[in-house]
């Protein structure tokens, strides 16, 4: 089980996403302003960052199923290792949300709510990436399909099952008004019934058997 | 046919349960509007509302409201809100002064008790508009005057904000000492802020002499007014005759004689005339509020106004040296196989400091007050009249109670509500990054006492408020005199032989600029002479937490 949590291998693409993400926040960092200059219309990168963020949670979380795809891992293993990177991601991008929620006047309490969603929705493409790399191993295929899959699943749920669709649901929990509870719920839930069809059916039961496994270590 | 007796029983025992729920529940006897039904849309108008209750002692939230349609089909809502405590059985008139901003909307009376509504009604408001500011009469109904409006003196306002929507008050045949004490002080201030008292003497002159009232003495334009009988136009006319007081003038003269002398007291004037009837001239003056200009001050005082922000250095280079860190661990991460879990654990204690700092007040405030205006007295006089414009910019969409020290609050575009519940305080929805304007005006006890011996140009202050008067300077003959400082509590004595006299245009440019801005507005006046200092003691005024207010009046004390 060691290995499992190996994530010196991702290390740069952890330290990509941090830089990447970082920009727009970084840029978003007021700097002392006259009051009639803010009144003004203006572009704010803060809520760029709160799209871009969930957007590259999920590349990246696609990109580590598709790694885990390559290995020959048992399905426990895959779960417990998806899991662990997934969650490092969001852990080690905590500083930038906590930077956001000041800095837009949210509540703790919604900003966990909606890091909690970011993060089964980033696990739920993690487990989509699994199941694109066994089926596709060509890198090239790979690279078409996952990226036709996110604009098509992005765009699509703007129209249908909107509460799948992660700019919605992050302008709901960051917006000034009330959180809509029942719309809510249906984006968790949702997320909740997808993740459950792809842990059941998306990861083969045993990718490699125990005695493979004891033979690889 | 005994299951049908024992229905029908049990119907009539439910009505009568519901009947007695209905009856002891609190109810609205009657809502009396103004001055005899009549206002003037636009201003605070008196409203008085007799509640009854039968049920147990309960607190109950008496709220009155009108929603204003406007043309573009935008509603804003004037809202006031206060607790009524009613015991059993009792019977009690709730009285207050509500805006009303519009006649084609009714306005709205609502009795509510955990956010139940128990009791309301709504008061049509078209019958008796008036399109003018009222002018009250008092004792006067010889006079045919349209826009009159007749009252006994004990509906007089007992509170300044009702005379708001007054111009004038005709005092006829009746005695001062009628009124009460609230009274009194009410139409004291409502004259310095620019009421008109037209005293209708002749007649009338032993009915307003009968008791002798010292407060209504030092209104009044004369000193020892006696009446005198003359004939004029082939009637015998009691005239009244006096000696002028300083600071009065001749108003109006008729047959050689002065008729009508007039007294300036703050922003208004006493008019006494020398008979019962009234001159036509004393009726073509009004009351007239320069304040979109005093609006655009606020406006642009704080759009001028700094959102600092001094943490955008230290959040900055302490996230590039979180990132700069994590990549450099990648170095390491073979070989040290914790550095995973040190990194993981470091993000979460860097995020854990950044949410404690970003709710510090040091990170930035949710709410930024400018709170600018003038306080302005009269030598002699008991009242000074506060004025103060808030200039509030939210960082961040809120529910807002602003507390305001004001009698009088009124929202620059609407869109807020007050609360009486424990202290004043203004409600409002703001939106991220988005300003909102209001008015304020308050009747305070003076402060400031202030004479100067004409002989040795010595001058006394005496600084009686709890904050210290700064940078305090004298206008006499022209010229400004510095006179420093005036701790709170204390008294300067110094004469103004001894000091150096600056032209008014040298003060003004030495000022900063919000200084600058209230000097322009109120600093000149009528040659003569007058204090001012400046009030900047933000302790004094109401703040919430999480709020950054800037407080800054001028206090002006006009001489004679």
């Amino acid at each position: 089980m060691r290995t499992l949590f190996d994530v010196s291998s991702s290390w740069s693409a952890y330290t990509g996403y941090l830089i990447l993400s970082g920009i727009p926040l970084f840029m978003a960092l007021p700097a002392p302003t006259r009051v009639d200059a803010l009144l003004e219309p203006r572009w704010s990168t803060l809520s760029l960052f709160a799209m871009i963020a969930p957007l590259l949670f999920a590349i990246f979380s696609l990109n580590f199923g598709l790694a885990h795809a390559k290995e020959r891992l048992s399905s426990k293993e895959i779960h417990v290792s998806l899991l662990g990177h997934v969650g490092f991601l969001m852990v080690i991008s905590l500083p930038y949300w906590a930077v956001f929620e000041s800095l837009s006047g949210s509540s703790l309490s919604r900003l966990l709510g909606a890091l909690g969603y970011v993060m089964l929705y980033g696990v739920c493409w993690a487990y989509v990436g699994v199941a694109l790399g066994q089926r596709w191993p060509s890198e090239i295929t790979q690279f078409h399909i996952k990226y036709a899959l996110l604009i098509v699943s992005i765009v699509g749920t703007f129209f249908v099952m909107r509460p799948l669709n992660p700019f919605l649901m992050l302008s709901l929990w960051f917006g000034e008004g009330a959180v809509p509870w029942g719309f809510v719920l249906m984006g968790y839930l949702g997320l909740a019934l997808v993740l459950a069809v792809l842990v059941r059916w998306g990861v083969p039961k045993d990718s490699v058997s125990e005695e493979g496994y004891r033979e690889r270590v | 046919m005994r299951r049908g007796l024992i229905e029908l029983l049990m119907v009539m025992l439910t009505a009568a349960v519901y009947g007695q729920a209905t009856l002891a529940g609190p109810r609205i006897e009657a809502v009396e509007l103004g001055f005899n039904g009549r206002f003037f849309p636009g201003s605070l108008t008196p409203l008085a509302v007799s509640l009854s209750h039968s049920g147990a002692a309960q607190i109950f939230t008496l709220e009155v409201s009108q929603e204003v349609r406007e043309i573009t089909e935008r509603s804003s809502v004037e809202r006031l809100r206060l607790p009524v405590h009613l015991s059993r059985g009792a019977r009690k008139t709730v009285s207050f002064d509500f805006l009303i901003r519009s006649v084609s909307a009714p306005v709205q009376i609502r009795l509510f008790a955990d956010g139940r509504e128990l009791a309301g009604t709504a008061l049509q408001m078209r019958e008796r508009w008036s399109e003018v500011p009222l002018t009250l009469g008092l004792g006067v109904d010889n006079l045919e005057l349209i826009d009159l409006e007749l009252i006994e003196p004990e509906r007089l306002p007992t509170r300044w904000t009702s005379y708001d929507g007054v111009a004038r008050l005709l005092w006829g045949r009746l005695d001062p000492g009628r009124l009460s004490l609230e009274q009194r002080e009410a139409l004291h201030a409502w004259l310095l802020q620019g009421g008109h008292l037209i005293i209708l003497t002749g007649e009338n002159w032993y009915e307003q002499t009968s008791t002798r009232e010292d407060w209504w003495s030092r209104l009044l334009p004369i000193t020892h007014g006696r009446p005198v009988l003359r004939a004029l136009e082939g009637r015998q006319v009691l005239w009244v005759e006096g000696t002028m007081r300083p600071g009065a003038r001749v108003a109006e003269r008729a047959h050689g004689l002065p008729m009508a002398w007039e007294r300036p007291i703050g922003e208004g004037k006493v008019v006494l005339v020398a008979v019962a009837t009234l001159p036509k001239e004393s009726l073509q003056s009004g009351n007239t509020r320069e304040t979109a200009e005093q609006d655009r001050m606020i406006t642009k005082a704080l759009g001028a106004l700094i959102v600092p922000f001094p943490s955008r250095e230290v959040i900055g280079a302490l996230l590039i040296l979180f990132v700069v860190g994590f990549g450099l661990g990648g170095v390491f991460v073979t070989r040290w196989k914790r550095l995973p879990l040190w990194g993981a654990l470091s993000s979460v204690a860097i995020a854990g400091v950044l949410v404690g700092y970003g709710h510090s007040p040091e990170f930035s405030r949710a709410r930024y007050v400018l709170d600018l205006g003038v306080v302005r007295g009269w030598q002699g006089e008991p009242f000074f009249w506060e004025q103060s414009w808030y200039g509030v910019f939210l960082r961040h969409a809120q529910d807002v109670a602003l507390g305001v020290s004001g009698d009088l609050v009124r929202a620059i575009g609407g869109g807020a509500w007050m609360e009486l519940a424990r202290e004043r305080s203004l409600r409002f929805w703001g939106e991220r990054e988005s300003a909102h304007f209001f008015h304020a005006q308050r009747m305070v006890k003076s402060f400031v006492l202030f004479s100067l011996d004409e002989a040795s140009l010595q001058v006394r202050i005496s600084n009686r408020a709890s904050a210290a008067l700064a940078d305090v300077v004298v206008h006499w003959g022209g010229a400004l005199y510095r006179l420093g400082t005036i701790a709170a509590g204390a008294e300067l004595v110094r004469s103004l032989r001894a000091l150096v006299p600056i032209p008014p245009r040298q003060w003004l440019e030495g000022l900063s600029e919000r200084r600058r801005m209230l000097a322009n507005q109120w600093g000149s006046g009528p040659e003569g002479l007058r204090l001012m200092g400046w009030l900047e003691d933000s302790s004094l005024w109401a703040k919430a937490s999480g709020e950054a207010r800037t407080v800054l009046r001028l206090v002006v004390v006009e001489g004679t």
